[in-house]
């Protein structure tokens, strides 16, 4: 029998909600197991977060490296015409719009969630499957401190650490391009840029980040712990969690920004 | 303890395990032995009754409480619990360091012994999936005796083993029992080489009763 469209509708939303709130149940507990088990197996946990630190923000520095000089790079091109007209002081203002408050945090947060969190949401559905984590669990250790805990907080660091790299990196290939493409002096350039942007804006890139690095863990572990039966549920599960990321990232994003600069 | 559609799968079980004691629990195919088993390991919860384990009832505890038990439960199923990202000794040691909070190597020297005795020493450095099915078996034994358990639990421990490995992880199993006066419940289909050889005492599960 075929419902009603919009009670399809109602109960798509209803489940949504549902999710939303099973996944904020989730952070509750990362929390306090975090709090409860502080003073268990540090050398471990420790080991696991530099290992996370490793994987999210030391092997993904090319690709952000990349990514950042190419934004830097498209941002001058598409302004040149303007730079010219306008004068150099429209420089710092667009440098910090947009790499700064905007898209900074955001592009970084989606790459970490498209290569670390498509990974970490893989790997605790792999376990979880294979009841790997009932055997961490066998061992008297409580499997949230020992995999989600390390993963939340190595993902969360990265993400700010990654924030400030492709932001200086994006911002040294504008320079290095206007310099290049136009006739506006390197030392205007610097003088605006220090104008224009203020400790408001980059404490908001780096909470943004640090809030990025909490929705992409927690999507990831929320969707990898839930993986169950076989080892085909964990595909889906991984395409929810990069789809969830995405949305609540930019959600959050406008969010923020409507906040502080509206 | 009911199954997923609400039916009874065990029923009455009324069963003690005292220091120093060896069970068998001797079941049938398709019987709910697992289940039992993974009770009796504080895994599943009875849908009615108690687990008492050291005197404490185990269904009441808090998750942070029943973590302290099941450190101290050392359960063995048929199936390969082992991290397959982690390597044998980053496995086997994984306990020692998180409840000791160690470094690796010191918790090498603790767990020596054991890898020595079941001849993983060549192994330590590989991942699961490129060891032999018989010495990651015995990897699993390794692990839970290193935490020096006060109960063992052993699902089928003669499964992938020949009969001279059963014999040699039997040996060492009972090594522990005898110096730990751990308590001691093996599941398996040989239940007259388990009791001839070893002197285990037998519960019989049929159809989800108990009996002895």
């Amino acid at each position: 029998m075929v419902g009603h469209p919009l009670g399809a509708i109602g109960r798509s939303f209803l489940e949504m909600v549902r999710e939303g709130f099973r996944m904020v149940g989730f952070l509750y507990v990362i929390f306090s197991v975090a709090w409860q088990h502080r003073k268990d197996g540090r050398k471990v946990i420790f080991q696991n977060v530099i290992s996370q630190i490793y994987f999210t923000g030391v092997q993904s520095m090319p690709l952000v490296f990349v990514i950042a000089l190419l934004l830097g790079g498209l941002l001058i091109i598409q302004s040149a015409e303007y730079l010219t007209s306008v004068g150099e002081e429209f420089f710092g203002t667009l440098v910090n719009v947009i790499i700064i408050r905007e898209l900074g945090s955001l592009l970084t947060a989606i790459i970490v969630l498209l290569r670390s969190g498509a990974a970490v949401a893989t790997e605790m559905g792999y376990m979880a499957v294979l009841k790997e984590t009932k055997g961490i669990e066998m061992m008297g250790i409580n499997p949230v401190h020992y995999l989600a805990v390390p993963r939340m907080i190595g993902i969360s660091i990265s993400m700010i650490c990654l924030f400030v790299c492709f932001s200086i990196i994006s911002i040294l290939g504008g320079m290095l391009l206007t310099w290049m493409i136009t006739n506006i002096e390197m030392t205007n350039l610097i003088k605006e840029l220090s104008q224009s942007i203020g400790a408001i804006d980059l404490f908001v890139g780096m909470t943004k980040s640090l809030f990025f690095g909490i929705f992409v863990s927690l999507v990831s572990l929320y969707h990898g712990f839930n993986a169950a039966g076989a080892l085909t549920s964990i595909p889906p599960r991984v395409s929810r969690a990069m789809v969830e990321g995405l949305i609540l990232c930019i959600s959050f994003s406008a969010m923020i920004s409507a906040l502080f600069y509206l | 303890m009911d199954s997923d559609n609400n039916s009874r799968i065990l029923h009455d079980i009324s069963m003690e395990v005292k220091a120093g004691e060896k069970h068998f629990i001797l079941a049938r195919p398709y019987s709910p032995l697992v289940h039992l088993l993974r009770i009796c390991a504080t895994i599943y919860p009875p849908t009615s009754g108690t687990v008492k384990i050291f005197g404490r009832v185990t269904n009441e505890m808090s998750f942070r409480d029943l973590l302290l038990i099941k450190r101290t439960i050392g359960f063995v199923e048929r199936v390969s619990s082992l991290i397959s990202n982690k390597s044998l000794l980053e496995n086997i040691t994984l306990g020692l360091r998180y409840h000791n909070n160690i470094s690796i190597n010191e918790a090498y020297r603790h767990a020596h012994t054991f890898l020595l005795h079941f001849d993983l020493l060549e192994n330590i450095n590989d991942r699961p999936a490129r060891i032999p099915p018989e010495k990651l078996r015995m990897a699993l034994f390794c692990r839970e005796l290193v935490l020096a358990p006060k109960l063992m639990i052993l699902e089928k421990p003669s499964y992938g083993l020949s009969r001279d490995e059963l014999e040699f992880l039997m040996e060492a199993i009972l090594s522990y029992q005898a110096k730990s006066n751990c308590g001691l419940i093996i599941s398996d289909d040989d239940a007259d080489f388990f009791t001839r050889n070893y002197g285990f005492s037998v519960y019989k599960l049929i159809d989800g009763y108990l009996s002895s």
